[in-house]
């Protein structure tokens, strides 16, 4: 075997507190990447992955410092060297690729400039040169129009366009080493397949090895040939992928596994069809876009065309799609923080738009939302007491003590007891936030709940708690349940129905095991073919499961619904429709 | 509210900025009220047999071109400096956040007309603006307030537009909106208090140009009429006896500059206090 790229030998990284004292944020790791190899760093927050991979480059942020150890890069030490030796190193022997793009691009320079800078600085290439390499790299990674690119700046490309142009902007300097931190946590599923592919397949032609970072179980195991489990800074456990992801010894990195979401072998309680609590019909709501000129009009945009949907009584229904499909949207013109230009969407019978002053008030009583990111959804200045007691100040007939009554013994039935209530947001992780929020909007004891994107921004131990205590909620108090979700693992979890969106249009509605068990729309196919799952076998073993349904021709004289002109939803079985249109 | 306020004053005067500019800026209060109350001569009174006497015993600070104690005017210009500067910052940071966050908020028309006014009047030097004004007021303690809180109002307003800009796109202001909560409400109750470093900053920060602006009104004849006395007009004055009477120059050139230091250091320190990433350093 020959010798590794990268060898780390009992690298220890310390960060100081504010107190003074440092605090080991990387313990004793060692591993190694052989060359052409792809290594992944696994863990939840805080384990210290990322740290890693930037103690290897050594930018580290400035309270962080390598106490001990060494980093073997091509068998000399870069723990011990120089800033101008590193800087050598950096770009042309390791190159590294973050998580989002927008930030690692210099808007304010050319693709082509910028790909050109490096290979000039670190090979001394005279310019035709370069911009032959940078122009062969550019079509490597699947953009359309290469010299076009080269002309072009990074804000004109989408997000997972810009990480193509990122891997290889990188990938052109030919690096021994590519460290790939999150490179696609922020991408939608079918856009993180093709960049992860893109970005296998070219290492493997470079020669590159790989430090992939990632808290992304399935897609390590689709990609990775090692894995290293890291905990609070400590290896767990390190081996080849399968034996680590699909037959662990260690029991954290099993705990991990099983908190992956997985289909509930009892599946979800299935409430008798009852009556319909909101009726959604021929909706879409229109933004505008502003015009490049204040003469010119306004360009009106859908972001939602004509879809209808019900949710039932104390149902879970799940919309998913990639961003820009309208899913969020929807969402909020059910709790109408914007409103439809036309259709209508009725709740308990009564047509939304009708509501006004009182009605209107109660309407919001009866409906309330959680949001994504728990960092921004509490008031920073407000008690955790005071955030849950504002969801009951519309509420008619009660006194302030007695919402803080009610708030508190909230607070404690999402598991936030005792004195939880005089707390300040900042004083919490992200799953107890996320639980404040969730007590914020329950409090009222609502009829409908919208959760946009409620666990993404969690750990998967974290998020498997939320989920619970969401599905316990929804058991005593019998609310329905919209749940908006780019997660088909998560969905796939917690669902009754499930609806699949595109461009503002509905594709495929049906019950959860009719649109995972039998899709039909080639899109819902691609989605869930994207998302490679990791789920038990009846061994004791894991097993990684992809999604490989056929496809099935649709009716005579139709084809499946892609863009352009109105579909037509067909009914393919009870309850499960798919839009088509004319051939 | 009360429960939080305490703790939030103590931690803030663990600070060796606040304590200092804490000191300083007491001592002028003091200095202000005891000159309302008391003061060895009377500040107003000519007395032409003692001019421009030189620091002793009788006079500790010396007397000025007519004779008067220039400890009893500057004990007694205290109060008229700094109550103008005190109530010039009330009323820009007032107008100004209300105007900010009106426009902040609602966006639309109203924001770009009022904004392009705004606009118009920060292109204008604030004291220059000012002085036109005072010729419109006339010299009075009135007039300087209310022609500095109209200069100083349309960056006030920027500031804390800016501020509303971000803290509305939270996800705290939307869940108010999706509890019912009425527009003015989310304002008050989510958008402003999470506004309130910046305007404090800026507040501490015009108290000093406010002082200074009165001065300059007054060094050009146009603030404080004569023959009450303040800081800048004694400032004023002096300029023709510098040579012969260095303190009348000094005196209150000093006491702004140390209210000035006063309120820089308060001000370095109540904004590292509401800095929730600096608060544990």
């Amino acid at each position: 075997m020959s010798a590794p790229t990268l060898s780390i030998r009992n690298l220890c990284v310390g960060v100081r507190t504010p107190d003074r004292s440092t605090r080991r944020v990387v313990d004793e790791v060692s591993f190694d990447i052989e060359p052409g190899k792809m290594v992944a760093l696994v863990g939840e927050s805080g384990s210290g992955k990322t740290m890693i991979g930037r103690a290897v480059l050594k930018l580290l942020p400035p309270v962080a410092r390598i106490e001990s150890g060494e980093v073997l890069f091509l068998g000399r030490d870069l723990a011990s060297s120089s800033e101008d030796a590193m800087r050598a190193v950096r770009g042309r022997d390791i190159g590294m690729v973050f998580q989002e793009p927008m930030v690692s691009l210099n808007p304010a320079l050319t693709v082509g400039f910028q790909m050109m800078e490096a290979l000039r600085l670190h090979h001394k290439l005279d310019s035709a040169e370069a911009r032959k390499r940078a122009l062969e790299m550019l079509e490597r990674v699947k953009i359309s129009d290469p010299p076009g690119c080269f002309r072009a700046y990074p804000h004109q490309y989408s997000g997972g366009m810009r990480q193509r142009i990122m891997l290889a902007s990188v990938l052109v300097m030919r690096p021994a080493l590519l460290i790939a931190d999150e490179p696609t946590t922020a991408l939608d599923a079918l856009i993180q397949k093709e960049v992860m592919d893109i970005m296998a397949a070219l290492t493997r032609d470079i020669g590159t090895s790989v430090l992939l970072v990632s808290h992304d179980l399935g897609m390590v195991a689709s990609y990775a040939d090692r894995v290293v489990m890291l905990r609070l800074g400590k290896v767990v456990e390190a081996g080849e992928t399968a034996q680590i992801l699909l037959a662990p010894k260690h029991e954290y990195t099993r705990m991990l596994l099983d908190s992956l979401p997985s289909r509930q072998a009892s599946g979800p309680r299935r409430r008798a069809p009852g009556e319909t609590l909101v009726d959604i019909e021929n909706v879409s709501v229109e933004f505008r876009k502003k015009p490049r000129f204040f003469w010119q009009r306004p360009v009106p945009f859908r972001a939602v065309d004509r879809a209808s949907l019900t949710l039932g009584k104390g149902e879970t229904l799940a919309v998913v799609g990639e961003s820009g499909s309208g899913k969020t949207t929807i969402g909020r013109a059910l709790v109408r923080l914007v409103e439809e230009s036309e259709g209508s969407i009725r709740f308990e019978g009564r047509e939304l738009t009708a509501l006004e002053g009182r009605s209107l008030a109660s309407y919001r009583l009866q409906t309330q939302m959680v949001f994504q990111d728990p960092f921004s959804s509490l008031d920073p200045r407000m008690t955790l007491a005071a955030i849950v007691a504002e969801g009951l100040r519309t509420m008619p007939g009660l006194t302030s003590a007695e919402r803080d009554r009610r708030a508190r013994a909230m607070l404690a039935e999402v598991g936030l007891p005792g004195d939880y209530g005089d707390r300040h947001p900042h004083e919490l992780s992200g799953g107890q936030r996320q639980r404040v929020s969730i007590a914020r909007a329950i409090v009222a004891t609502p009829k409908l709940l919208v959760a946009d994107e409620p666990v993404s921004a969690l750990d998967v131990t974290v998020q498997k708690q939320i989920l619970r205590l969401f599905a316990d909620l929804q058991e005593k108090f019998g609310f329905s349940y919209l749940f908006i979700s780019h997660d088909l693992g998560v969905v796939e979890q917690i669902a009754d129905r499930v609806v699949v969106m595109y461009r503002g249009r509905i594709l495929e509605c049906g019950t959860r095991d009719q649109v995972y068990d039998s899709p039909r729309h080639p899109y819902t196919l691609r989605l869930l073919a994207a998302t490679p799952r990791i789920s038990r076998t009846a061994d004791e073993g894991y097993e990684l499961v992809r999604h490989a349904g056929a496809e099935v021709a649709p009716p005579a004289g139709f084809a499946y619904y892609a863009g352009g002109g109105a579909p037509v939803m067909h009914e393919v079985s009870p309850g499960h429709t798919v839009a088509l249109q004319a051939a | 509210m009360k429960s939080r306020f305490a703790p939030a004053l103590a931690a803030l005067f663990r600070r060796p900025n606040a304590i200092a500019g804490g000191t300083l800026l007491l001592l002028m209060l003091v200095a202000a009220i005891v000159g309302h109350v008391y003061t060895p001569y009377d500040p107003v009174e000519n007395d032409l047999m003692t001019r421009l006497k030189a620091p002793s015993s009788a006079h500790w600070l010396g007397t000025d071109e007519w004779g008067r104690d220039v400890l009893s005017r500057l004990l007694f210009g205290a109060g008229v400096s700094m109550s103008i500067s005190f109530f010039t910052v009330l009323a820009a940071v007032g107008a100004g956040t209300l105007l900010g966050a009106a426009t902040g908020y609602f966006g639309g028309w109203f924001e770009r007309v009022a904004m392009a006014i705004l606009d118009a009047l920060l292109a204008f030097p604030s004291l220059i603006m000012a002085l036109g004004m005072m010729t419109v007021f006339g010299p009075s303690r009135a007039g300087v307030i209310a022609a500095l809180s109209l200069a100083y109002m349309p960056s006030v307003a920027r500031v804390v537009r800016s501020s509303v800009l971000s803290v509305r796109e939270k996800e705290y202001v939307e869940a108010s909106r999706v509890m019912g909560n009425s527009e003015p409400f989310t304002m008050f109750r989510h958008v402003l208090p999470n506004c309130l470093a910046p305007i404090i900053v800026l507040a501490t920060a015009l108290f000093g140009w406010a002082l200074l602006a009165e001065s300059a009104l007054s060094f050009l004849g146009l603030g404080v009429p004569p023959p009450a006395s303040s800081w800048g007009g004694m400032l004023s004055d002096s300029r023709n006896y510098v040579a012969q009477a260095p303190w009348l120059a000094l005196v209150p050139g000093i006491s702004i500059s140390v209210t000035l230091l006063g309120i820089n250091l308060f001000g370095d320190a109540l904004r590292d206090q509401f800095d929730p990433r600096m608060k544990n350093l």
